[in-house]
């Protein structure tokens, strides 16, 4: 077994900060300098600056001297979603094999950059995601053991059961809307700020990358056309920025499968864990219903905080799976779980459900 | 007391013997089927008195005996029997879907309208325990406005795979329950199908959505049924996949459903009854079952047309 170790730069680190963590937590993953441009502003730094004490390790504030002087092999891009594509193509370009963070980004031009400069290059590129949870592992395991026969429709419930800020419709008269950016970086504190970005994103944009995925893995189906509806239901910033919090899509792909999509961000009252994340898959043969969130364990006490989850996931080997998939692609010169073409299908497949949930028809997936 | 005639359903009149019972203010008393026999053997599990072979046999010979009638005849045959029952003055519950089309439909409700009769249409999924609950922490409040929902129900496979008449046999009661739930009509629709495979995508004001999903495809003996419904200040999730308990016979385990018994037969009962006793609208009326018809109807024009339907004015146009 190969245990050589793998030197990475950590490419701005603005989020919550699980897939460097999740990296470095990999024993053949090291992470030996953080790197960002000059002219970001003073909080980005600041959290690149966190990190980097975390570890130990040096902030460089130049991406292209810092990928050069450190000898990484690596690159993990987590900054705003606006700027994933750019610091992985100039990953690519330097010749770096990339973890990127999700979504893969705003826009479905700069997923084309990526997937250009990534083949040009001849690196290996994987976007984060949850196929390695077990009850993934376990569906897959049984669609491709045949138990259903061949699937011929799918359907992904992604519910997160968190808040975002103030509900809809407590903006007060002479308030101003809510600041996209300003929000995300007061989410910091708790973890719900995966839209962090200029870019005001829906939940389709920032969770939509993770439901679809598990279709695109279990059916290994590209999506061809979308109906969707999208709403702001719940959160007074998504309505401030008109963007989605809740959405319905109904997916047509290739091989003549079916399926469809419910995502939503539908606060905390609506759960009693992090949300209903449910797999229904049906076969020419049988069926298939999944929990996402097995196996769980149920603890329950007097007094508990209402914060804390009753129902705990346990068994969740995702991070290590995917750095270890990660690993393992670059020894075979093999594949990603998620690569480079898949996740700008997934952007695709998003943004054609945003236009579609806009237009009100279906809509072609580009 | 409302007395009875079941017209049509030989298979299903036992479920009625468990209803009988519990409502103590009905009683069957003629059974219609036009194989004597079995017209006979239903009279005697449900207690009645008279058989005939025919609705208009029953009409000449019996039409004092009973008050109302219960049609569970085949699909085709519904809305004429009901017309006919109403004109003779009966109430009428009729099984789902009760007429061919939106516009056959408003024959029935015409022919009621004028005959004073009530008319009551079998959207049963609506009387289900886990729909009553759903509905209940809706109408007090607990869940806000309804913003998604999403129903799966997947049945066993049968030999019609033709997805206009599953629309408009099966998926039409999947409408309602979305319709009843959301308390509007659609103003959007999308359909998209395959051999024994419908899904149909429901717009409705305020940005709400709605998702169903109707297979015809499962081994024989198996069935599942899922609803979804998020709501802006809560959620309610009824879903067979919480409600099965595990056979262990070596191999993978099987998922046994718990059911929710016939307690939804028995609701519908006391709705029709208590409407006629109380003189008012019953719960799924006549105007209830034919918008539920339009609505099928504009999902099977988006099946076809592979394009979304919007309302405008009334009726649905393509987008």
């Amino acid at each position: 077994m190969n245990s050589s170790k793998f030197r990475f730069i950590a490419l701005s680190v603005v989020k919550h900060a699980y897939v460097p963590l999740a990296m470095a937590a990999h024993p053949r993953f090291e992470p030996v300098v953080v790197a960002d441009d000059p002219d970001q502003p003073d909080w980005v730094h600041e959290r690149n600056e966190l990190f980097a004490q975390e570890f130990s390790i040096p902030y460089i504030r130049d991406v292209e001297r810092a990928m050069a002087d450190f000898d990484v092999q690596v690159a993990v891009v987590s900054p705003e979603a606006e700027r994933h594509c750019d610091l992985s193509v100039r990953a690519a370009n330097a010749g770096l094999h990339i973890v990127q963070d999700k979504p893969m980004s705003n826009r479905v031009s700069e997923c084309d950059r990526v997937v250009e400069a990534v083949e040009r290059n001849g690196v290996k590129f994987l976007l984060w995601n949850r196929n390695y949870l077990p009850a993934l592992t376990q569906a897959r395991k049984a669609v491709g053991s045949r138990k259903i026969g061949t699937p011929y429709a799918i359907h992904v419930d992604f519910y997160f059961a968190k808040d975002a800020g103030p509900p809809k419709g407590s903006r007060q008269p002479k308030t101003p809307p809510i600041n996209w950016l300003e929000r995300q970086i007061e989410a910091h504190s708790d973890g719900s700020d995966g839209g962090v970005g200029h870019d005001p994103m829906g939940e389709l944009k920032i969770e939509g990358i993770y439901p679809l995925a598990y279709i695109r893995m279990l059916t290994g189906a590209r999506v061809r056309r979308v109906f969707a509806r999208t709403t702001a239901h719940f959160h007074q910033a998504n309505v401030d920025n008109n963007i989605d919090d809740l959405a319905t899509v109904t997916l047509e792909m290739d091989g003549g499968i079916l399926g469809t999509l419910c995502i939503g961000r539908i606060g905390a009252a609506s759960h009693p864990d992090i949300g209903e994340i449910k797999i229904h898959i049906l076969g020419t043969d049988g069926a298939l219903v999944i929990s996402e969130a097995r196996p769980e364990v149920s603890i329950y006490y007097r007094g508990q905080p209402v914060t804390e989850y009753p129902h705990r996931r346990i068994a969740d080997d995702n991070n290590y799976q995917l750095a270890q998939n990660f690993a393992q692609a670059i020894d075979t010169d093999g594949d990603t779980i998620l690569n480079a073409q898949a996740g700008r299908d997934i952007c695709a497949t998003v943004q054609a459900a945003i236009d579609s949930g806009r237009s009100g028809g279906p809509v072609d997936v580009d | 007391m409302t007395r009875l005639a079941l017209i049509g359903g030989g298979e299903h009149a036992a479920f009625f013997t468990t209803v009988v019972p519990r409502l103590p203010n009905l009683e069957f008393v003629a059974v219609v089927n036009p194989v004597p026999n079995t017209a006979k053997h239903m009279a005697v599990s449900l207690d009645a008195s008279i058989t005939a072979n025919s609705l208009d046999g029953l009409l000449d010979q019996h039409l004092d005996t009973f008050d109302a009638v219960l049609i569970l005849e085949s699909s085709s045959s519904r809305a004429s029997l009901a017309i006919r029952s109403a004109e003779a003055g009966k109430h009428v519950l009729v099984a789902s879907p009760f007429a061919p089309s939106a516009k056959a439909a408003e024959d029935i409700i015409s022919a009621c309208r004028s005959a004073n009769v009530k008319l009551m249409v079998g959207h049963s999924l609506r009387f289900m325990p886990s729909q009553q609950e759903v509905k209940s922490a809706l109408t007090d409040g607990k869940l806000g406005e309804p913003g998604l929902l999403r129903i799966h129900r997947w049945a066993e496979s049968t030999d019609q795979s033709n997805t206009d008449d599953i629309v408009m046999n099966q998926t039409v009661d999947g409408i309602d329950l979305a319709i009843w739930l959301f308390d509007g009509m659609p103003t959007e629709v999308y359909a998209i199908s395959r051999p024994s495979y419908v899904q149909v995508h429901l717009g409705f004001a305020d940005g709400g959505m709605a998702l169903i999903d109707d297979a015809r495809t499962l081994p024989s003996g198996d069935g599942y049924f899922s609803l979804s419904l998020i709501g802006s200040t809560g959620a309610a999730y009824a879903d067979d996949h919480h409600n099965r308990n595990l056979l262990f016979r070596g191999g993978d385990p099987n998922a046994i459903d718990t059911g929710q018994g016939s307690l939804h037969l028995t609701a519908q009962l006391r709705e029709f009854i208590a409407a006629i006793e109380e003189q008012r609208e019953p719960v799924a009326n006549g105007t209830d079952g034919q918008v539920a018809l339009q609505v099928a109807e504009a999902a099977v024009s988006s099946l076809q047309s592979r394009q979304a339907l919007r309302m405008i004015g009334g009726s649905y146009e393509l987008v």
